[in-house]
């Protein structure tokens, strides 16, 4: 008797229970790499608009995205709709089979982003992913640590960019004035925010050819770069052993006068109580031309999602539509690949930054429009990435330049065959 | 007879889960990854296996892994038994000691990681105590000649205590006769340690040497996290050499094959060790 009380109770549970969980209740499983709080606006929104949506956040570490996108996609895994993209992955990962072809929504393309931005999207001649920001780096300074040295802050204006020679010689007053270190890069080894430094050097970009599949890393310039690179560590301007997420917490602990950093480290920076900072255009070789990264994630749609036309619906309103672009910078202050957002998050960080952001949009704009370089489009990008950051490591450790550019020119060659 | 086969019956169930948990997760997998190394789907070939031998990053990796093993085995076991003896005495507040010990095990390996690389880092609290004690700054995970070492020193701190209680649990077995005997005999400590116990702990320690160093050929975590392979490929262990090939350089092929030679060269390895420890009269 007691056995079929049971019984019937688990039974009325189950009727009970059941209406609880709506027929239409769907979860989308969304992967990226930035703090999960930078998603809270615009996914709020979407899932208000979508009733019954509900968009499942997972975050890795920007180092392991690669594995997990090629582990999980790569196995037709659908427990992703939805992941962060990094826009010169997309010719690699659209030759894997990780991205969905994006070419019949050109037109919508067209009216909401660049030429510039569709073109960092596409591969092939097709449209693989959806741009949701744009970057540029700028040079933040701690004005406290150049007041001690007696040093005046260089300026946000981009006509009167500072050379490297000149930053160099600063830096290493503000340390003699009491600063730990004098300069570094906030993503120290890895390419994007180094590829300038080759560029403005006159040294290229690294790769070569009609696939940008031949490596040009062992010639002189590069070598000269990397020593100087290798320097700012030899030297004592910049630390070794700290991997690029722990070097912005660096700057903001007043250990560091100078840095080159992304826009989006302001949010830390403006948190920070005490920390009294500036930002001026990033530095360029005398002699050289201005350069500065560009390009940035899109957001992909997983080929084996079980909710494709949802994933594809969130993946949109996050970057083609004006307000969900919009929101998508709320708590990560990157300008938005979206023309009309792009314009409206400029207002708004001027507005929200007061005096140490006045200039900051017409910096952006010069930018984008004068001194970005891309990185390589070529489906060999992810093999170039990984060899050539390990590379940066390996000098900033003391490794020789030119024998550590030789045998990554070698790795290189040997990584690009089994592609071919 | 039919008790005979209800018993092997019984006997089939009972193992059916493991054999089918053998055969989904292990047998199946390692025949994919040889299949895939072969290039099985365009028939049978060699050439991935003759890429990677001819590829000096694998190579490099493989001579690396040969070097961590060569050190990281000999002393975790040697440090491992030394504690083992040790804490098998009657200490004082033996129990606390023990637990002291394995704790780090309770540590997931990747948190420990990042614990070490704060610890070591140029300007981490490492050095700060070097200094203190007037010494020079190591650059630990910074230099080739020195990051190695140091993953051997962040493994170690996890697998001593782990084995260590392996070993303890064998010394416990040791009949006291035994000691008695031999004490009666004359034997003083070192002759009881050499003639009763090692011998007695022939079992325990074989399935300590054989476990750490398959475990030691699988160190992966605290590479990817703290070195992922450099400075200079001086960290470079093979399973992150099959990881980096596997999910960043897209060639699941050398992958497998590198997965193939990995394999082969555990069980051959595992198999001397077998015969070393255990002898020809003794079935492994």
């Amino acid at each position: 008797m007691t056995l079929r009380k049971l019984f019937g109770a688990l039974c009325l549970m189950l009727v009970l229970g059941a209406p609880s969980v709506r027929a239409a209740d769907v979860t989308l499983h969304f992967l990226f790499t930035q703090p999960p709080d930078t998603w809270d606006a615009v996914i709020a929104a979407f899932e208000k608009a979508n009733p019954g949506v509900h968009v499942e956040r997972q975050q890795v570490p920007f180092d392991a995205l690669n594995a997990q996108v090629q582990s999980r996609i790569g196995a037709q895994d659908s427990s992703i709709d939805v992941f962060g993209c990094d826009e010169p992955r997309v010719p690699a990962f659209s030759r894997r089979g990780y991205l969905v072809d994006l070419s019949q929504y050109r037109a919508d393309f067209e009216k909401s982003v660049s030429k510039e931005a569709i073109d960092a999207v596409s591969a092939g001649g097709k449209i693989w992913s959806f741009p949701l920001w744009t970057s540029t780096q700028v040079l933040f300074y701690n004005k406290d640590l150049l007041a001690k040295a007696g040093l005046t802050p260089p300026s946000i204006d981009p006509k009167q960019r500072p050379t490297w020679e000149a930053v160099l010689a600063a830096a290493k007053q503000a340390q003699a004035a009491g600063a730990k270190w004098g300069v570094s890069f906030d993503q120290v080894d890895r390419y994007y925010e180094l590829e300038p430094l080759y560029v403005s050097n006159g040294a290229g970009v690294g790769l070569e050819g009609p696939d940008m599949l031949t490596p040009a890393i062992d010639n002189p310039k590069w070598i000269e770069t990397t020593a100087w690179y290798g320097h700012l560590f030899s030297d004592g301007y910049a630390p070794r052993g700290i991997p690029p997420e722990q070097m912005p917490p660096l700057f903001a602990a007043g250990q560091l006068a100078y840095m080159v950093a992304g826009p989006w480290n302001m949010g830390l920076f403006f948190k920070t109580p005490d920390l009294h900072f500036g930002l001026a255009a990033m530095p360029y070789f005398a002699g050289g031309t201005p350069s500065t990264p560009t390009d940035s994630w899109s957001i992909a749609v997983s080929p084996y999602s079980e909710h494709k036309d949802l994933a594809l619906k969130f993946a949109r309103f996050m970057t083609l539509d004006d307000q969900g672009a919009l929101m998508s910078t709320q708590n990560l202050p990157l300008p938005p690949a979206n023309k009309a957002a792009f314009d409206a998050y400029l207002q708004r960080m001027e507005g929200q930054g007061g005096a140490v952001l006045a200039g900051y949009a017409d910096l952006v704009r010069y930018e984008l429009a004068n001194t970005a370089v891309h990185r390589p489009r070529s489906v060999g990008w992810v093999n170039f990435e990984q060899i050539m950051n390990k590379a940066f490591s390996d000098v900033r450790n003391g490794a020789d330049p030119a024998a550590t550019l030789h045998a990554a020119a070698e790795a290189l060659k040997s990584a690009f065959a089994r592609l071919r | 007879m039919r008790a005979g086969r209800g018993e092997a019956l019984a006997a089939a169930l009972f193992l059916a889960p493991a054999l089918v948990a053998v055969v989904v997760l292990r047998l199946w997998p390692t025949l994919q990854a040889v299949l895939l190394a072969l290039d099985a789907g365009r028939g049978l070939s060699l050439d991935n296996f003759r890429f990677l031998f001819g590829d000096p990053e694998f190579l490099g990796a493989l001579r690396t892994t040969l070097i961590f093993g060569l050190i990281v085995n000999p002393v975790q076991i040697a440090l491992a038994l030394g504690l083992a003896v040790l804490l098998n005495q009657n200490l004082p507040a033996v129990g606390l000691w023990r637990t002291l010990v394995l704790l780090p095990v309770a540590v997931p390996q990747s948190v420990s990681a990042v614990i070490w690389g704060v610890a070591m880092r140029p300007d981490g609290p490492l050095n700060a105590a070097l200094a203190a004690a007037g010494l020079h700054p190591l650059p630990f995970l910074t230099s080739p000649a020195t990051a190695l070492a140091s993953i051997i020193v962040i493994v170690s701190w996890v697998g001593v205590g782990y084995w260590m209680t392996f070993l303890i649990a064998g010394l416990k077995d040791i009949p006291p006769s035994l000691y008695e005997a031999a004490a009666i005999d004359g034997a003083g400590a070192w002759q009881r340690f050499w003639h009763v116990t090692l011998p007695q702990l022939r079992r325990p320690l074989t399935f300590v040497l054989v476990a750490d160093t398959v475990a030691n050929v699988l160190v992966f975590a605290p590479v990817q996290i703290l070195t992922k392979g450099g400075p200079q490929g001086s960290t470079n262990l093979v399973m992150n050499e099959i990881f980096t090939r596997a999910f960043e350089a897209d060639d699941p092929a050398g992958a497998a094959a590198a997965t193939t030679v990995l394999v082969l060269v555990v069980v051959v390895i595992v198999a001397v060790q077998f015969r070393l420890m255990l002898g020809r009269d003794e079935p492994a």
